[in-house]
């Protein structure tokens, strides 16, 4: 296969939690007071 | 909330070890198909098998392809489906909001709601996904 599914698929994982972490950490902190 | 990630996604489908089992039984029928003799001779009579070989050939590689085709297919467009979500998201929440005072604020604030209500929703069950997704990958480069 050309393209290296596995490492997008690792990429996507990290991004997710990334994501995830910011979502429900920061931004769900600044939202709570609204 | 799921169906952003499984939009366009089987399923309901069989095991990963039934695939396996299947492409790895074609594949063998395929070469036992290209070891066969192609003249063969019975008495009198001589047999070129070199068209019904290339039938079969072509008919084993097409079943091939349709497992191997489904199981890559539904699996990008799985990866896919995460991609965008990953990126509705991150935009959704680039910019936080400030104060729920007028409809534009609350229709952000809105916004903004409903993406950490899918972030909390997916995540485990998308983070589940993931390795089950490497191992199709992983048996896809097999085959």
């Amino acid at each position: 296969m050309d393209v290296d599914y596995i490492v997008g698929l690792e990429n996507s994982k990290t991004a997710l939690g990334e994501v995830t972490q910011k979502a429900l950490g920061p931004v769900k902190e600044a939202i709570l007071p609204l | 909330m799921a169906d952003k990630i499984l939009d366009g996604v089987q399923t309901k489908k069989p095991s990963l070890q039934d695939f396996d089992e299947k492409i790895t039984f074609l594949t063998s029928i395929k070469n036992q198909i290209s070891e066969m003799k192609t003249l063969v001779d019975i008495g009198w009579l001589r047999v070129n098998a070199t068209p019904l070989k290339q039938e079969l050939n072509v008919t084993v590689t097409q079943w091939i392809n349709t497992y191997t085709g489904f199981l890559l297919s539904n699996t990008t467009r799985e990866i896919a489906n995460i991609e965008k979500f990953i990126k509705d998201v991150s935009e959704g929440i680039k910019h936080i909001p400030t104060g729920s005072a007028t409809q534009k604020d609350k229709d952000h604030l809105m916004n903004v709601m409903t993406h950490l209500r899918d972030v909390k929703m997916i995540k485990d069950r998308t983070m589940a996904e993931i390795e089950p997704m490497k191992q199709i990958i992983l048996l896809l480069k097999k085959h």
